[in-house]
């Protein structure tokens, strides 16, 4: 039957085990009923989660009859650029990062011509630093490069 | 006559400078994205959110709105010319729109045919919210927390049920989503809970940082096995506004499918979960019931008019539910409603009476919105095949972009960015497992509404549970606690014939 555990069984077994979570904290920690008090914390989430356990039950039974999901590799190299981003962005800064995944992107990846990457990174700067630093005056992260240039 | 005087109080909200604007604005990047292929409505409006937080809450939710609206719109063109729908209320159209396209040689008039008809169904969508939301809102005045309990636990459910290729996940996914929107701080004591000792998670996961990644991120991770795809049979011809009118007996054809969708559509969009898509579907069905001049399937002008309409309608009807009752009718309500809120506007029956200005106003920018689109969507006709054409491998780091900007502006913190991360990680897992995340978002929303009340029943009723199906004292709650539980134990039902089914199959006669 463990040879036959695909991510068709995973969801349902992830669901299950954070309503085992939430009973246990509900129950232990947050409370359930306080006699006068009434309803605690823990109450709403502990009868969800109770549910949830057993809809994941029922979930995890129907699941042996589907396919297994396809999940390509090529799919992660989106994630995997955004994370680039995320991480970059504590050391040289949110924008600079973008700038440089942006020509990263379509040029080493998409082996778009320069003609187009200078299109698109024009478009995409345009957006950021004129949508959201100058109209919505957002303050993003200089990252510790950044901070150490500014002081 | 006095929704009618209050309808006028709401167009001199609206007809300001920055509202104009902002509904413009909000009409012009609908249609943009709603017309590109795999983002859609909801997507649209979660990526776009953050751009309203430089307004006030009336002009946020009025650009909002026409945001919304103009999606709807803008999911034709791509089905019409590409054959592939830009949102799932447009796959019906495609049936009829794309044949008049191309086997016809019609792109345009089919095109004109679409708007008018979106144009034609939202009128009467609003027109029927005019009268029908105040109502509704009176209604729920009756409701006190045992109603609101029940009415909320069916919304959630039914949505659920309604979407998604398994009822069982869709619940599963409305529980997860309560159970998301309990970390943080409790609603009632406001004291922290399931933070699990991170001071980040102690002021709960952050609506529209979840809802970009987990319906943005998701998808653009999502679009990756597409990027290269070429679509074959596009309309590549050269489009003109001249070119694409219609005749006079075309529009006399148009209409009466138009107006029966219109009212039919508005009905479907004020019940949870329905939606647009349903009404769409609906519309299409209903037409076929009706004589059309051509065949439906083969470009007839019925066929478009018939799912237009009915899908704008419907996008026109779930604002009923949604001001008057707090109820959003799916994941795209879901949203505009985490916006309401984002402003500290708590929509429900209260909202036409404390904030009447506002419930008027956005009622009002609808109407803005419906003809500034219907104006917009014919004159871009012409430049339709350039903005159809853009390659979807260009589009892919302009939408991680947004995604990563929007989260942070809209928390001002990395842990926003990381919530969009790990949110769109979640839904593109649980979408290629088959889960719809249009559950989990609504559930989002609603859960801390559902907490308060349930909890207020709960103290009134000393703890006695049967206060919820209590025909005598409570029969609104009776009713629609007889329908959450249909809802819950259909799946299980289903699965215990299919089980006794299976077992009689295999069991060899005697």
């Amino acid at each position: 039957m463990f040879k036959k555990i695909t991510s068709k069984q995973m969801t349902p077994i992830c669901t299950a085990l954070v309503a085992v979570v939430f009973i246990y904290l509900g129950l232990t920690k947050y409370g359930f009923w306080g006699g006068v008090k009434g309803p605690l914390p823990g109450f709403v989430p502990t009868i969800v989660a109770v549910g949830l356990l057993i809809m994941s039950v029922l979930a995890l039974l129907q699941s042996f009859k589907e396919e297994r999901g396809n999940f390509p590799a090529l799919n992660w190299m989106a994630a995997a650029g955004a994370l680039g981003v995320i991480l970059a962005t504590f050391v040289i800064g949110m924008i600079p990062s973008i700038a440089i995944y942006v020509i990263l992107w379509l040029k080493l990846f998409e082996k778009a011509s320069w003609k187009n990457t200078l299109i698109v990174w024009c478009i995409i700067m345009a957006i950021v630093v004129g949508v959201f630093v100058l109209w919505l005056a957002i303050p993003f992260p200089n990252g510790m490069i950044g901070d150490m240039i500014m002081g | 006559m006095e929704n009618m005087q209050l309808l006028f109080g709401g167009f001199e909200t609206v007809f300001t400078l920055q509202n104009v604007s902002a509904c413009l604005l909000g009409a012009v990047l609908g249609l943009i994205v709603g017309a590109m292929p795999g983002i859609g409505s909801l997507a649209g409006v979660a990526l776009l959110l953050p751009l309203t937080y430089k307004f006030d809450a009336t002009t946020a939710i009025i650009m909002l709105g026409s945001l919304y609206y103009s999606n709807m719109y803008g999911g034709s063109f791509s089905a019409i010319l590409l054959n592939i729908p830009g949102d799932s209320p447009a796959i019906m159209t495609s049936l009829d729109g794309y044949p008049m396209a191309t086997t016809r040689g019609r792109p345009g008039q089919a095109l004109f045919t679409a708007n008018i008809a979106s144009f034609t169904g939202g009128t009467i969508g609003i027109l029927i919210l005019t009268f029908t939301g105040p109502a509704l809102a009176d209604l729920g005045l009756n409701f006190g927390p045992t109603e609101m309990t029940a009415l909320l636990l069916v919304a959630m459910t039914s949505i659920g049920w309604l979407v998604g290729e398994n009822p069982t996940k869709g619940v599963v996914l409305t529980l997860f989503g309560i159970l998301m929107a309990s970390i943080g701080m409790d609603t009632v004591t406001g004291s922290p809970r399931y933070d699990f000792g991170i001071l980040q998670l102690m002021g709960g996961i952050p609506f529209i940082p979840f809802v970009i990644g987990a319906v943005g991120f998701a998808q653009v991770i999502k679009l990756m096995e597409d990027r290269n795809k070429v679509t074959e049979g596009a309309v590549t011809q050269k489009l003109t506004i001249r070119g694409s009118l219609l005749t006079r007996h075309e529009v006399r054809r148009l209409l009466p499918p138009a107006f029966r969708s219109g009212v039919m559509g508005t009905f479907v969009g004020v019940l949870p979960g329905a939606g647009a898509t349903t009404g769409a579907f609906l519309g299409y069905a209903m037409q076929k019931t009706f004589k059309s001049e051509e065949p439906l399937g083969t470009g007839a002008v019925e066929g478009i008019a018939a799912c237009e309409a009915a899908n704008n309608a419907a996008a026109a009807g779930a604002f009923a539910p949604l001001l008057a009752l707090g109820i959003p009718g799916s994941g795209t309500g879901a949203v505009l409603l985490g916006g309401l809120m984002m402003w500290g506007l708590e929509p429900g029956p209260m909202l036409f009476t404390n904030h009447s200005d506002f419930a008027w106003g956005l009622i009002a920018s609808l109407y803005l919105a419906n003809l500034l689109t219907l104006a917009i969507a014919l004159c871009i006709i012409p430049f339709l095949i350039r903005i159809l054409s853009v390659p979807v491998k260009y589009m892919i780091p302009c939408i991680v972009t947004v995604c990563i900007v929007g989260s942070y502006s809209t928390s001002n913190s990395m842990y926003g960015v990381i919530v969009m991360f790990v949110s769109g990680i979640l839904g593109y897992l649980l979408d290629k497992n088959g889960y719809s995340t249009a559950p989990m978002l609504l559930a989002f929303v609603l859960a801390p509404l559902l907490e308060k009340n349930m909890r207020r029943a709960f103290t009134t009723s000393q703890g006695d549970p049967s206060v919820f199906v209590d025909f005598a004292n409570h029969p609104i709650s009776a009713v629609l606690m007889l329908i959450f539980f249909v809802i819950i134990c259909v799946p299980i039902v289903k699965l215990i014939i299919r089980k006794v089914k299976g077992s009689k199959n295999t069991t060899p006669a005697a």
